[in-house]
């Protein structure tokens, strides 16, 4: 099974996990293209990273990344299902035009009411939570297609029935990464996918994954 | 899987005439557009529709915009696809939409000039897109 479907996570400075791997394949795991795709992102993280000095441009990029990350997401994850927007406002017992506003980063006023009733109408889980920028900024360099419209429970891997009962692995991801860089955001491979506990071992170099689902 | 690397048209002094244009519309508006962009690069080509994207015909054939109403202002950043399997896009030319109609005027023949540009010299003309 290639690493991409196996999944993994990135590091931040502490080596601490805070980033799945295995939604990043075209990040970092296309042979041909590994080195120059890495380095690009970690370009772009440690560029957008400096750009968050101005406090006010740091401001807004929480705004926006909200705004319009919320109005992606209801659209893609609408589209995903192939729903009209009529169909959605009928699951979420609004009205066709809200749907519309939802769907457009202008709107910027969801509430947590709203949010909560389309994660159960998408049947897909909510996060609400506050966040380091370098996380902010790490999610943002590597969006996936599949963290902008997520698979609903029924689809998630857990549910799929795979085996993950007891795998372990380990392995020197120095190997896999590019250059070092001052964030050092770091991809690692591992088996197994949530919920599994991750133990960092003698250091930020290796890591054990112990994946401890059942499959249903 | 969609991965698109965007890229900023680089003038013939250097200038990033792109962060250049953002930096000039302010810290929300140039946060708006980099969200836009950090999404569309893991969005099958497919869906880049409006609100946030549109393709453009007549004089600007062979561009699309991303849309972006900030403080009540149609701003718009001009930009292509390059041709082949890497899934490269060149944002070329920022402007305000009012009234139907781009300002400057000459939006198109400049987007279009820059985009043979960065067509032409890519190494000279392109720089990645970072934000």
């Amino acid at each position: 099974m290639p690493p991409a479907d196996i999944g993994g996570y990135m590091l931040d400075r502490q080596g601490e996990v805070f980033g799945r791997l295995g939604e990043l394949p075209e990040c970092w795991l296309i042979p041909d293209r590994k080195a120059m795709v890495a380095t690009n992102i970690e370009n772009r993280a440690i560029e957008t990273f400096k750009s968050l000095e101005n406090t006010e441009y740091r401001r807004e990029f929480v705004n926006e990344h909200i705004n319009v990350g919320l109005a992606f997401q209801i659209r893609l994850l609408r589209e995903s299902k192939k729903w009209t927007q009529e169909e959605l406002a009928r699951r979420t017992g609004k009205a066709q035009e809200t749907i519309s506003e939802w769907e457009n980063p202008d709107y910027g006023r969801y509430s947590l009411s709203t949010l909560k009733k389309l994660a159960a109408a998408f049947d897909v889980a909510l996060l609400v939570e506050f966040v380091s920028f370098s996380e902010l900024v790490n999610r943002t360099v590597c969006l996936t297609q599949e963290r902008l419209a997520p698979p609903s429970y029924d689809n998630d891997l857990i549910v799929q029935g795979i085996n993950y009962s007891f795998l372990t692995a380990t392995m020197n991801i120095d190997n896999v990464t590019s250059p070092p860089n001052p964030y050092n955001i770091r991809p690692i491979v591992a088996f197994g996918s949530e919920p599994a506990l991750w133990s960092r071992v003698s250091d930020a170099n290796v890591l054990t994954a112990v994946a401890t689902s059942q499959p249903r | 899987m969609y991965s698109f690397t965007f890229y900023d048209y680089i003038e013939d002094d250097g200038t990033n005439a792109i962060t250049a244009w953002l930096d000039a519309r302010g810290p929300k508006a140039k946060a708006r557009f980099n969200a836009i962009i950090a999404r569309l690069r893991a969005t099958p080509k497919g869906q880049w529709t409006r609100p946030c994207v549109d393709t453009l015909d007549g004089e600007c054939t062979g561009l699309f915009e991303i849309r972006a109403k900030v403080k009540g202002v149609q701003l718009r950043l001009l930009g292509f696809h390059h041709e082949g399997p890497d899934k490269e896009v060149t944002l070329v030319f920022g402007a305000v939409e009012k009234s139907n109609r781009f300002v400057p005027l000459s939006t198109c023949q400049q987007a279009q000039r820059r985009k043979q540009n960065a067509m032409d010299a890519p190494r000279r003309h392109r720089r990645l897109h970072v934000g």
